[in-house]
């Protein structure tokens, strides 16, 4: 299976949705369209677990029968697809910027992982190829803990999973291409070229989560990776 | 959804504001609300406490340290709506105009150096699906206007509608005290002075560097002692009480108290407001008392004689004149707010 570069996924989503690039003026992602443009059903569940999701799925009948290995832990994101359809599920009462990150994440697995496994696989004798992900945060309380979230990828079938990379790696592009969807390098530089010159340190991080609705945590990560982070200002080292 | 959002969400006009209960400190913003403590003896020991006149202080025409830029900044805006979560709590949406202004003093005459102005909307989004949050801040932004999310009070969701219209006020009044660090930055370093606290614009100075003096109108918390309360009621135009260390969690400062106006039978604090400086500054200066002396002066020649101002017992002329400076560049709440209703179909 050919490895599919984070920058093209990006690329080729936001063409398949018919969305503008953002810009300095427009700087929130649009989502909701970007997740529509691959008909993913996104559902907020409060205390969202891998054996709720399951129920709601098998209440609507997508499901015939309770996933495999649902359990009761609390999870952030969890995304569940099929041959013919895609859900992914957040935690309702996650703050907003999170649950945001959360289905980013979600859509990121889908694009990157999941969509060349189904396409890999379409001639396949796989008619129940099934994957789904559970994602945690860790202390859900920790608004804005910087460390980023992990997920465990779960193919239903165990003789797919060779077929896919390691779950490390997996992670490690979902949160990079969520961070790059939500917060594109060049709407970052942008930003900060803009508000730098008079907003310092914490206050840049403040000032960018608004202008693109994300967490602050998620904005100090995404300026630490493009070295954009400057030193506060009157921070002096003692002696 | 756009800017439907709020009408599909059942959104209601709010007329004026109503205020209920008294809102907490337009200074703090909730998080801010903090332990500080405080050093009383920083310039003299408790029995030694009295007045000390500030108005035979010399100021040499060339000093250095004289603040020249004044900086203040504007929140005017009002709750416009409201509407409900699922579970029925009450959200108001706030719509302001905020802004920042310097002014400097060139040669005895002000005028305006720099200057910002944003609009907002504030509110509480957490509770309403992130698909409907992000389209309305899509529209908002295409309207030029930021949306600004909001904490909830003490961290939860209260059916006291009070307590989220304040939790939302203190939003953009914070954002507006971020417009002036902001402004800070503009200085360069240059000897300013700001209407308000150092700590809430922490981060806009430097506190090694940056010659800042705060100027706090409102007196809300207690800081004195009893000497230091006989002190302060027996303040005399033109005269300060010693000075005292906070520290706090951001920055230690030096503060003293100075009546610039007093006319018998006033209020017993009538005129008195509250100056800080920051402690590193002023320890760097080897604790020169004199700059103490000189900028108390300073604040009473500065003191705005028009009485027609409401608060010109506590404001200096640069100040006074920094915000109406700004409020002729603002656009003007009604207008705005019809503006936004006929946006939003509200």
């Amino acid at each position: 299976m050919m490895p599919v570069s984070i920058e093209n996924a990006i690329k080729a989503l936001f063409q398949l949705a018919e969305v503008p690039p953002v810009t300095g003026q427009q700087c929130v992602v649009p989502l909701n369209e970007l997740v529509g443009a691959y008909n993913l059903v996104c559902i907020e569940m409060a205390t969202l677990t891998s054996e709720g999701a399951s129920n709601y799925l098998l209440q609507r009948g997508v499901i015939l029968q309770p996933l495999h290995m649902v359990i009761k832990e609390p999870l952030a994101g969890y995304v569940y697809v099929s041959k013919r359809v895609g859900y992914i599920f957040v935690e309702k009462d996650d703050p907003l910027g999170r649950r945001r990150f959360s289905v980013a994440h979600e859509l990121g697995h889908y694009v990157l992982h999941f969509l060349p496994l189904l396409e890999h696989t379409r001639h396949a004798e796989h008619e129940l190829l099934e994957i789904t992900e559970a994602l945690t945060w860790g202390n859900v309380e920790e608004e804005e803990k910087e460390e980023p979230p992990q997920g465990k990828v779960q193919p239903l079938r165990t003789e797919l999973e060779k077929l896919l990379p390691s779950n490390e790696q997996m992670e490690l592009e979902a949160n990079q291409f969520a961070a790059e969807l939500l917060m594109p390098e060049l709407l970052v530089r942008e930003l900060v070229k803009r508000f730098a010159v008079d907003c310092r340190g914490d206050d840049l991080i403040w000032r960018l989560a608004t202008e693109m609705m994300m967490s602050r945590a998620a904005v100090k990560v995404r300026l630490h990776s493009l070295a954009l982070l400057p030193t506060p200002a009157g921070v002096h080292e003692e002696g | 959804m756009g800017l439907e959002f709020l009408y599909k969400n059942g959104a209601q006009r709010m007329r004026d504001d109503i205020v209920g209960p008294l809102l907490l400190d337009n200074e703090y913003e909730q998080s801010d609300v903090q332990e500080v403590q405080q050093c009383l003896e920083y310039e003299y020991p408790a029995e030694k406490w009295s007045t000390l006149p500030v108005h035979h202080t010399s100021i040499p025409a060339e000093w250095s340290l004289c603040p020249q830029r004044f900086i203040d900044g504007k929140d005017l805006g009002r709750t416009v709506a409201w509407l409900q979560t699922e579970e029925w709590y009450p959200i108001p949406v706030r719509l302001s105009e905020i802004g920042a202004v310097i002014i400097q003093n060139v040669e005895g005459r002000l005028r305006r150096e720099w200057y910002t102005i944003e609009r907002v909307v504030a509110m509480i989004i957490d509770p309403f699906p992130w698909y409907e949050i992000e389209s309305f801040a899509i529209a908002l932004q295409e309207e030029n206007l930021r949306l600004l999310p909001c904490k909830k009070p003490q961290g939860r969701l209260t059916y006291d509608f009070q307590e989220m219209r304040k939790a939302t006020q203190n939003r953009t009044l914070d954002e507006m005290m971020r417009l002036e660090k902001r402004a800070l930055v503009h200085t360069c370093d240059a000897p300013v002075l700001i209407d308000g606290r150092l700590e809430s614009r922490y981060g806009g100075f430097d506190e090694m560097l940056t010659p800042v003096v705060g100027m706090i109108k409102g007196h809300h918390r207690d800081y004195l002692h009893k000497e230091g309360w006989r002190v302060y009621y027996s303040l005399r135009c033109g005269e300060r009480t010693p000075a005292f260390l906070l520290k706090q969690k951001n920055i230690d400062v030096v503060s003293w108290y100075v009546r610039i106006d007093g006319t018998g039978g006033d209020l017993p604090n009538w005129g008195i407001v509250r100056l800080e400086i920051p402690a590193k500054f002023f320890e760097k200066l080897d604790k020169d008392w004199d700059y103490i002396n000189r900028l108390s002066y300073l604040v009473c020649e500065y003191r705005c004689r028009d009485k027609s101002y409401e608060r010109a017992s506590v404001s200096l002329y640069p100040i006074q004149r920094a915000e109406e400076s700004l409020g002729s560049l603002f656009t003007g709440a009604d207008k705005i707010i019809q503006h936004f209703y006929k946006l939003t179909q509200l």
